[in-house]
Order: C-alpha cells, then sequence, then structure tokens
C-alpha cells in the first residue's frame, strides 16, 4: 500500500513537473529573446543571439536604387551571359527552389559537373566572405567567377562586354541605371551584386512567434529552439538572426576538399567552410559544400555522434540527444523554413 | 544628384575592391590554388613540342617563367616559350589569383596543358565582329594555334 502511494505521489510530480517545464518554456520564449536561458556556447566563441529575420539592407533605398536593380535583375536571368548562350546565374539560384538548384553540385558548360554545391542568395548580403571557401570578399567580385571560370558558365568578361554592348535594350537598362549606356566589368557585376543584396528569405512561423504570435510554432519545434540554443549546441556556429556565424569550420564533412585552407594557407584551416545560414535549410537541400548529404536526420545524428574522423574541432562533441529531441531539433528548422518570396522573372532586352 | 553620387560611391568602391590582383611578393615557395609539389615537373616547352606533334591535352605538371600577369585581377598569366610566343594560363574554376609581383618568376603549375585551334572561319567571324576591312578579312588564310593551360595549383620555384 504504502508503496502505491509513493508510486502515485512520483507519478504525480512527474507529470506536473513535465507539464510546467512544457507550459514554461513556452512562457520563457515568449518573452524578450533578452531574457531567454543563456545559450551553451563554450568559451571564447562569439555570438549572437537568434533573431526576426532582417530586412535587405537596400529596403530603403530600393527607389532611389531601382534601375539598378531592374538591371541587376535582367542580367541575372540573362543565358546570353554564358558562352553557350544556355546558362544564366538563375540556372543555379532558381527562384522557386529558394534560389538553389536542388542538385548535388551545379551543373556547368555543356554538362560539366562543378566541384561544389550551388548555395541560395537569400540573404547572401550578410556574408563577409562568398563561395562555401569564402576566396571572394564581395559579391561584385564574387560575380566574375561563374561568367569567367571554364567549367560554370564559360565565358571571358571582355568579349561578354563585347558582345552586351551589341543588345540596344541593355544601353538603355545602363542609361537607367548609371546614366551612360556604357557597359564595363565593374557597372555589370555591380547591378548583379546590387539585385542580389535584394533577395532574402520569407518570413518564418519562428519569425511570426517572436513578433508576438505565441501559437506560431508547435510544442515540438519550440523544444527544437531550445535545443538549439542548449544541448545540441547548435548555436556555437550557428547564431545571430541568420542563424549564422560568418565563420569557417570543420565539422567532419570536408571530404578530400581543403576548403577555407585554399585561402587562409594555414594549417588549421583545411577542411573549413563557411556557415551556411540554416534560414529555409529544410527548402535548400541537398546539404553540404559537396551537395552529398541528402538527409537532415542523418547530419543531425552525425553531429550528436560527434564522430569527426581524423579531423579535429573541440566544438563538435558527443550531444547525446534522445530519438524525441533529434525529432524536435529537425522540428525547430522546419519552423525556420519557408517557401520563397514570390518573383516575377524579368523580360529580358533585345 | 545625391543619386548620381551614390552610385559613384558604389562605382568607386566596386572599382577597388572588383579590380585588384591580391597583394603579396610571389616569394620562393608560394603558392595558389590546389597546394601542389614540384616532383615530376617538365619543361613546359617539351609539352608544347608533344602538343605540336598532335598529342591529345594532358593532365600535367610543367614548369615555366612568367612574363605576364593579369593587371587587373591577376585572373591571367602569359607563360615563356622558346620562340618568344607565350602560352595563356588560365585559373580551374577561376578559382585564384596571383599577385601582379609572380611577373618574372619561375612556377611550377599542375593542371592541363592543351593547344587550341581557333579555325578561319571562326576567326573570320571575329574579325567582322570588330568591324575588321574586307581585305583584313580575306588575309585569314590559317587557322590560329595557342597553347592554353588551366592550372588547378601553381607554385613559385625560381
Amino acid at each position: 500500500m504504502r508503496k502505491l502511494v509513493i508510486i502515485c505521489i512520483l507519478s504525480f510530480v512527474v507529470l506536473v513537473s513535465v507539464s510546467y517545464t512544457k507550459e514554461s518554456l513556452r512562457d520563457v520564449y515568449s518573452r524578450p529573446s533578452s531574457q531567454w536561458p543563456a545559450p551553451t556556447i563554450d568559451n571564447g566563441v562569439e555570438w549572437k543571439e537568434l533573431g526576426i529575420l532582417p530586412a535587405s539592407p537596400l529596403e530603403n533605398k530600393k527607389d532611389s536604387l531601382k534601375d539598378i536593380i531592374e538591371l541587376g535583375k535582367s542580367l541575372f536571368f540573362d543565358t546570353r551571359l554564358s558562352g553557350s548562350g544556355k546558362i544564366s546565374c538563375a540556372s543555379c539560384h532558381d527562384p522557386k527552389l529558394n534560389w538553389t538548384d536542388g542538385k548535388e553540385k551545379s551543373i556547368g558548360h555543356e554538362g560539366t559537373i562543378n566541384k561544389r554545391n550551388s548555395p541560395t542568395i537569400q540573404n547572401t548580403w550578410f556574408y563577409n566572405k562568398l563561395f562555401w571557401d569564402g576566396r571572394s570578399s564581395s559579391l561584385e567580385d564574387q560575380a566574375f567567377a561563374p561568367i569567367n571560370s571554364e567549367s560554370e558558365m564559360h565565358h571571358e568578361m571582355p568579349e561578354l562586354v563585347g558582345q552586351l554592348r551589341n543588345i540596344k535594350g541593355y544601353a538603355v537598362l545602363f542609361q537607367k541605371a548609371f546614366g551612360s549606356p556604357t557597359i564595363n566589368p565593374h557597372n555589370l557585376t555591380e547591378a548583379i551584386a546590387t539585385f542580389e543584396r535584394t533577395i532574402v528569405s520569407n518570413k518564418s512561423r519562428f519569425d511570426k512567434f517572436l513578433e508576438g504570435d505565441k501559437k506560431a510554432i508547435t510544442n515540438s519545434e519550440l523544444n527544437g529552439l531550445h535545443l538549439f540554443r542548449t544541448k545540441a549546441r547548435c548555436m556555437n556556429c550557428h547564431n545571430g538572426p541568420l542563424f549564422t556565424d560568418n565563420q569557417f569550420h570543420n565539422i567532419g564533412f570536408s571530404g578530400a576538399d581543403n576548403g577555407y585552407y585554399q585561402v587562409s594557407h594555414k594549417d588549421e584551416d583545411i577542411g573549413k567552410f563557411k556557415t551556411p545560414s540554416l534560414r529555409d535549410v529544410m527548402k535548400t537541400g541537398p546539404w553540404m559544400h559537396d551537395g552529398k548529404s541528402t538527409s537532415i536526420k542523418e547530419i543531425i545524428e552525425n553531429l550528436n555522434s560527434g564522430d569527426m574522423g581524423t579531423n579535429n574541432n573541440p566544438l563538435i562533441k558527443p550531444l547525446n540527444l534522445s530519438k524525441k529531441e533529434k525529432k524536435d531539433l529537425l522540428a525547430f528548422l522546419n519552423a525556420i523554413s519557408t517557401p520563397p518570396v514570390g518573383f516575377k522573372k524579368p523580360v529580358l532586352p533585345e | 544628384m545625391k543619386k548620381l553620387f551614390f552610385t559613384l560611391a558604389i562605382a568607386g568602391f566596386a572599382f577597388v575592391v572588383n579590380a585588384q590582383p591580391p597583394a603579396g611578393d610571389a616569394k620562393l615557395g608560394e603558392w595558389y590554388g590546389e597546394k601542389v609539389t614540384t616532383d615530376g615537373a617538365v619543361a613546359l616547352t617539351d609539352v608544347v613540342a608533344k602538343l605540336a606533334n598532335g598529342a591529345e591535352p594532358m593532365e600535367t605538371k610543367i614548369k615555366a617563367k612568367i612574363v605576364e600577369v593579369c593587371p587587373n585581377k591577376g585572373c591571367w598569366l602569359k607563360l615563356e616559350l622558346s620562340n618568344g610566343e607565350t602560352a595563356m594560363v588560365k585559373m580551374k574554376d577561376y578559382g585564384f589569383f596571383l599577385p601582379v609581383a609572380a611577373k618574372g618568376k619561375t612556377v611550377v603549375i599542375d593542371g592541363e596543358v592543351k593547344m587550341k585551334t581557333t579555325s578561319v572561319a571562326e576567326l573570320k567571324h571575329y574579325a567582322e565582329d570588330a568591324k575588321k576591312s574586307k581585305a583584313e578579312i580575306d588575309a585569314i588564310t590559317k587557322p590560329e594555334k595557342e597553347v592554353r593551360v588551366t592550372a588547378k595549383g601553381i607554385v613559385i620555384v625560381e
């Protein structure tokens, strides 16, 4: 009898504490983020709290930059920027696929399979360095590469500029954008980069939750948010409103690719790649620099094991997440993923 | 006016960040792109001799002297050939750049070497595009051959 009473009391305590925890988690996370529980972050790691999706930095200048943005949009969608006339920037950054191509690796000139996975251009204005290996320091500079690369668009900038000069419609667009019909590599890439800076994610349910819609995310997603910030240690790299620290890390997926090492030439950077934003992550697979990861579930399993093979990264350690915790984490990634903002393709100049 | 100023400011900035080869002295042992060793490097002129005899494009390591570096971005190089001509080097995937200080240095390049032939028809087409005179276009009777190197990695050896 005494035993039964104890069991009953214990069960009641567990029940109450569980429901109390759940309720309080929603309450806790409904407060301003400055009052959220401290995230699990290792010493020395610089971080920012998660937050509402930031607008494009050009949001308030869209009117004054309208003509440059429109020109950039045309160039971005124009297959005449490639040597074969068949590939545009949008071939690998498709607005319908959250500005990715959904492929393991991008397909370039005459079917060439490229070296790495095509990242989204959503929120790309935020990155200090472009490309998975960070070899470019501005979107303007970055735009030169796919155009000139023999394996991507397979064109040559001097020839391309010559060709565009023969398209009357572009003279009009460059005139409107820059006050002169002159086309050169610099205003060409400036227009593309300016357009790219206007492309951002759609507002997610997580953003709605942060804006005060307390029912916008489910209990599982909420639990995932808490795990993301604490036990799962995600915020050691994926922090701030865009879920990236703008840094480079080796998390055990590098394969034979040296990544950032080729840029920095420092041994400790072997196999490091840029931390991608996790906004819309469920819509931008396959994942990682080589597109070899086809399941976020598997990536979570991998990171949960803390197995880094021969690599060394103190930020990666066994997490001991339960089956339910892994499910909740995945649920949270769904809460920060949305279909892209509606987009109308431009009519190309003749 | 304000817009013009803004545009000019951006353009100026873009010019600075876009159009600059990387800084550096291209000292002995410095490397670019993939890290390459010098083992098994052969003289570029030997490879060119094979290509001139009809060899297929080849993946190899070549040793040669840089005589020119793209002054705007460091995105192409010209290598010395024995007959006073030059071979054109572009970087694989447009993936890396060399400082202008690399001019005059001897390098080992790991990459693909091939003979690029531009046909008479193609040359005439370019000449037409460039609005050359009929006499100049008619004067094109021979295909143009150029040695092209696509570099995966480059190391300074002298």
